[in-house]
């Protein structure tokens, strides 16, 4: 998927879909980082509640 | 003409990633999804059933070659395990160092006469003997046969159980492992042959007579990655090809088999690298090809913790092994290779084996050399060089950070905020060389393959002795008569 959006930016001659791709790639990355720390974080605190 | 010559590599590289990518993200849902529905398939059962199901019986078959550092913890954890009906049958491959000794010393062992029936291995048994510490446990002494299916095939010959779970004797399974693995055969009793489980990494983790009692993530950086590469590999992987029913590889280090459907196909492939694989290519081979109903399952909460080489060279034995055992097994079983007989198994898992798993290590170096000559010789602008570069490595550190967060959310085996933060930063750093080395490693272990080189190939361990003070005779013996 990565790399057909690459092609196509290549295709279109410009740098826009393969940023948009490195973007949406990394806002993944980020938002499932952060989801993971947050579910660490509130069973830390649940445990140190209970 | 170099130019276009150039481009034209570059773009069939690109078409070749594509799928590939495509795949992985394909696998990911499905895993997700498999996970799911394992879950509620057990709340469900739990809620239903109101006897316990009566549990076949299991014989655990554990061989062990030269292993002095790691026998006795693993064996006494091997013991202790939580499940009612099961024998464990140490296979001692001709080791040359104490293994035999500490194990006859510990648990006291005493001979026993041979079955006159024929073995499945080909090297001479020396001898069967069982403890009289404990009633679960037999040895076999036998001649090292230069392939670990000749010691399973050893063993399997003396399992009296209905099922069978191969292990590897340096690892270590949590004590209701064989109570997650057997889930499969208690919902399919007639039609289920096997059943897979999940392999995680010890280095770094604490543990005390064969249990594991602190996860832990290792801080040596090879360590690291591997263990991003094995949670990568086992929730984005197995538990994909599990919810296409195409499952076709079954780690050797846990894997639980019916003992008369192994028998039935001759046991493990005698002179298989890697002899985990091509039993269960042949499994399905076979089952098929007779028309025999079957089923496989993997159960990702059923999980064996097992230690990954420290050294470079320790991953380069291994992974040269892995390639070699991949491709041997691919081309035993290349007749299923879109195969319409053989289903999804052989238009989707086939295919996806030889041209990611095989031969994805070769296109990848290749792409990157033709980039870089590409970029030498100023074929390439800049823009494309980085906009490749960013593109692959952000696809790269998603697919890992979903993999984790599938890990942290449905199996938390790394519970501390520290653990996840070294693995996020190895998830990084991951696709900056050591990717590149293992690619490399894997085109020496294709090369090698394709010279006709065929010896197993063992990397050094350093053993489960830390954490871990010698086995109590006196605690065994409690253990069995509490």
């Amino acid at each position: 998927m990565a790399l057909l959006i690459l092609n196509l930016m290549v295709s279109s001659g410009g740098l826009a879909w393969g940023y948009l791709a490195f973007v949406f790639f990394m806002a993944v990355f980020l938002a499932t980082f952060f989801c993971a720390l947050g579910i660490l974080l509130l069973r830390k605190i649940g445990a140190q509640s209970a | 003409m170099l130019h276009s010559t150039l481009m034209f590599l570059i773009y069939a590289g690109m078409l070749y990633f594509l799928p590939a990518n495509l795949i992985y993200v394909v696998l990911l849902i499905a895993g997700v999804r498999d996970i799911r529905r394992g879950r509620r398939c057990q709340k469900t059962e739990l809620r239903k059933s109101t006897v316990p199901p009566s549990l076949p019986g299991i014989s655990v078959l554990a061989p062990a070659f030269n292993m002095e550092g790691s026998i006795l913890p693993s064996i006494a954890g091997l013991l202790s395990l939580d499940y009612p009906d099961f024998e464990v049958i140490v296979i001692n491959d001709g080791s040359s160092d104490r293994t035999f000794e500490l194990l006859s010393q510990t648990y006291e062992l005493e001979a026993v006469e041979l079955p006159t029936t024929q073995p499945l291995c080909r090297s001479p048994i020396h001898g069967l003997y069982r403890s009289k510490l404990n009633p679960r446990l037999r040895v076999l002494d036998k001649v090292n046969g230069g392939h670990k299916a000749d010691a399973l095939n050893a063993g399997l010959s003396f399992a009296h159980s209905k099922l069978f779970c191969a292990v590897d004797a340096d690892s270590l399974l949590e004590r209701d492992a064989l109570h997650q693995i057997v889930r499969p055969f208690l919902a399919d009793p007639d039609t289920m042959i096997a059943s897979g489980g999940t392999i995680r990494v010890i280095n770094g983790s604490r543990f005390h007579d064969g249990k594991i009692e602190k996860p832990r993530v290792s801080k040596n950086p090879l360590v690291l990655f591997q263990t991003v590469e094995y949670i990568r590999a086992f929730y984005t992987g197995r538990t994909g090809w599990n919810r296409f029913n195409s499952l076709i590889v079954i780690s050797g280090a846990f894997g639980l088999f019916r003992t008369s459907a192994v028998k039935g196909v001759g046991g493990y492939g005698a002179d298989a690298i890697g002899e985990d694989m091509e039993l269960v290519l042949r499994l399905h081979h076979e089952f098929r090809k007779n028309k025999i109903p079957y089923k496989m399952g993997f159960v990702p909460e059923a999980v064996c913790w097992t230690e990954v080489p420290e050294t470079l060279h320790g991953m380069y034995v291994q992974r040269h092994r892995w390639q070699r055992g991949l491709l041997d097994s691919l081309a035993s079983h290349r007749s299923m290779f879109l195969n319409p007989r053989y289903g999804t198994l052989g238009f989707l898992a086939m295919p996806y084996f030889y041209f990611v798993e095989a031969f994805g290590p070769i296109v990848e170096i290749f792409l990157w050399g033709v980039l870089f000559i590409a970029q030498s010789y100023g074929l390439l602008s800049f823009a494309f060089w980085l906009a490749f570069v960013l593109v692959s490595l952000s696809f790269s550190w998603a697919l890992s950070m979903c993999s984790i967060l599938v890990e942290i959310h449905y199996f938390s085996h790394y519970p501390r905020i520290r653990d996840f933060l070294l693995l996020t930063a190895a998830s990084l750093v991951e696709p900056f060389g050591y990717r590149q080395v293992t690619a490399v490693w894997r085109l020496a272990g294709t090369h090698s393959f394709l010279r006709g080189e065929n010896h197993w190939g063992k990397f050094k361990r350093s053993g489960f002795v830390s954490g871990v003070g010698p086995v109590d005779k006196t605690a065994i013996q409690k253990e069995e008569n509490p």
